[in-house]
């Protein structure tokens, strides 16, 4: 882009600047910590710099606690429940973009309502019912919450009701089945917002502290966020470099992760601007 | 037998929105039927009925003698080309042809066969392997056009296929459905607003205003002999022209009944002076050239008389006229018309007059 003007071009980079500073000095903070020894996480003032790092603070936090259990655990909470909100979304995304039926709107009002309540005010009925049912210490404690997704059925919809309709009709021409238009046709279509959703929710799921910590009791179901916050007990004193350490371990499926999705991830957002 | 049949259709979008209101039409087996009528006079839900992707308020429609009273589009024997292509973007343009056929069970060995076939006779072979996005429009529309014929129906369905695409193209492919149409002996059914399209590529040409038929036939019929004012003047460029009967000075030898005079365009003699020429008789009319037109092999005058401004169409291209000029019509080639705007027939008019303005 040519600024004419100089100073909207540095004011232009100033804010990159305070941007780039906000979001990763902390980022930066956690990857340094994570190399630090205790004594250094201690020190005042702080240091920005590592000279010798303690790349054995990995292997320590690693092995401090089950980490392996903790990371299976973290597999199949998120997977699971990436699994059901796809097989809750698609339909139920197809059914109010393209169906009409009898209250279609006030179901959808409701739908979209859900999204407004925090799972804080919900957590206390769920905790009770749950443990009724023996569901607490459960992998389904940690999935059925979060099976379906109203933000999930809204953006689905959205894409789903870009698909000209001439595409679905012709499909009914050449004899194609409702479940064959969904998965031959539209599914393709809306890839990139069905990897968007995925990648948010395997984000979410996998970084979710609250649920995880009110629904269990002990370790066997557990999740690596909770597994994580417990380092910090395990010696006398907070072992901060072992957290941070910890946290490296944590948020690197999801670096990957969105690496892999980027591309669908700007996909969906810039199809909602085609026509 | 005829190879479609509707009877009595009615469709209704809402309580009072009555788009088609009692249609009867008839669709003979292998001809090439153009519905065809200005914007919102129902021909495209007309076919959208036939196809199944919309279903009748009321009535019945018969394919092959069979009703269709809640049969599936795919189950109908039919094939659409739609006007936007409708390709499904995320396949090649061989697994968009391949698609119905697989549906259909087809065997494999059978599929490839008949999709090499088609690429040939449509000369698309070399894209079967690229998506749709990365053809151009004509090549799009051919694809469409394979993915119908792959499947073989017995009734194609067309709903302005051309309109998409520039001129050039339009006229060429115009002429390859045509030249499709002998050799594949189907039944198409073609819907376009182009008087030009119906006139150039129909067997039958069937007129709609307003969800009714206002005429049909086959092209010449349908151009020489208007049946009403609507259909003289939307069939033909420029349009019929029409006068007020009344206008005219000589009413009395005149069936009552006139309400309208209409001329073709190319049926008025121009010429410099006005010229009363005994052995001729017909409409004579006096006027003022305001515009002409010259677009090669004809002449298009916009000419103002006291009766209205008319359109005229000269294949004389030794001369342009201009100024004031006299025109002259020939009785045979007057239409007259009601108070409805329905064509009265000659012999309801005296021909033995002179009629002068």
């Amino acid at each position: 882009m040519i600024f004419s003007n100089p100073i909207k071009m540095i004011l232009k980079w100033f804010i990159n600047l305070i941007i780039f500073v906000i979001f990763f000095i902390p980022f930066y903070w956690m990857l340094l910590t994570s190399v630090k020894s205790l004594g250094e996480t201690l020190q005042f003032p702080p240091t920005f710099f590592v000279w010798n790092p303690h790349f054995e603070n990995f292997k320590n936090a690693f092995e401090a606690i089950p980490f392996l259990q903790f990371t299976f655990n973290s597999i199949v909470v998120a997977f699971g429940t990436m699994i059901f909100q796809f097989i809750t979304i698609v339909p139920a995304a197809y059914a109010y973009a393209r169906y009409d039926f009898k209250l279609k709107n006030l179901f959808f009002g409701l739908t979209l309502s859900t999204m407004m309540i925090p799972s804080q005010l919900i957590f206390l009925p769920i905790f009770l019912l749950f443990s009724k049912w023996g569901m607490i210490n459960t992998y389904w404690a940690l999935i059925l919450p979060f099976a379906s997704s109203a933000f999930g059925i809204f953006m689905l919809r959205q894409t789903f009701k870009q698909v000209p309709e001439e595409l679905i009709e012709a499909a009914r021409l050449d004899k194609s089945s409702e479940l064959k238009i969904i998965f031959k046709i539209m599914l393709p279509i809306a890839k990139p917002t069905v990897f968007t959703l995925g990648l948010l929710t395997f984000i979410e799921t996998w970084n979710n502290y609250f649920w995880p910590l009110v629904m269990t009791t002990n370790d066997t179901v557990r999740t690596l966020p909770l597994g994580i916050a417990s380092l910090r007990m395990v010696e006398s004193g907070i072992n901060y470099h072992l957290v941070m350490a910890g946290n490296v371990i944590l948020i690197l499926p999801i670096l990957f992760a969105y690496f892999f999705a980027q591309r669908h991830i700007i996909d969906a957002f810039t199809y909602m601007g085609e026509k | 037998m005829y190879k479609i049949e509707l009877v009595g259709i009615d469709k209704a979008y809402e309580k009072d929105l009555q788009v088609i209101d009692n249609l009867n039409l008839k669709i003979e087996e292998g001809s090439f039927t153009i519905l065809v009528g200005p914007s919102g006079c129902g021909k495209s839900t007309t076919l959208r009925m036939i196809a199944g992707l919309e279903q009748e308020s009321d009535g019945e429609i018969f394919i092959s003698g069979k009703s269709m009273h809640n049969i599936e589009p795919g189950d109908r024997d039919i094939a659409m080309v739609f006007q936007n292509y409708a390709l499904y973007p995320t396949m090649t343009v061989r697994d968009n042809i391949e698609f119905g056929l697989k549906n259909n069970k087809i065997p494999k060995v059978e599929r490839n066969q008949r999709i090499q076939e088609i690429c040939d006779i449509l000369g698309i072979s070399e894209y079967l392997a690229r998506k749709p996005q990365s053809l151009s429009g004509g090549q799009r529309q051919r694809v469409a056009l394979a993915r119908a014929m792959v499947k073989k129906p017995s009734v194609f369905l067309m709903d302005e296929p051309l309109s998409n695409l520039d001129a050039k193209l339009r006229n060429q492919i115009r002429t390859e459905l045509i030249e499709l149409h002998r050799k594949l002996k189907t039944t198409f059914v073609y819907v376009t607003h182009d008087q030009v399209e119906a006139l150039s590529m129909g067997t039958h040409i069937v007129l709609l205003n307003k969800g009714k038929i206002m005429q049909q036939g086959p092209p010449l019929e349908i151009y020489n002999d208007p049946q009403n004012i609507f259909t003289a003047q939307f069939i033909g460029s420029p349009p019929m022209n029409i006068l007020h009967a009344k206008d005219f000075s000589y009413l009395d030898g005149f069936d009552e009944r006139v309400e309208y005079v209409g001329f073709r365009p190319e049926h008025g003699q121009i010429s410099k002076i006005r010229s009363v020429n005994p052995s001729q008789e017909g409409l004579e009319l006096a006027g003022q050239i305001n515009t002409y037109e010259i677009l090669g092999s004809e002449i298009l005058y916009k000419i103002e008389t006291k009766y209205g401004s008319i359109n005229l169409k000269t294949f004389d291209m030794r001369e342009v006229y201009e100024g004031r000029v006299s025109i002259l019509i020939s009785n045979d080639k007057l239409c007259y018309f009601d108070r409805d705007e329905n064509r009265i027939y000659e012999k309801a008019v005296p021909r033995d007059q002179k009629i002068c303005s």
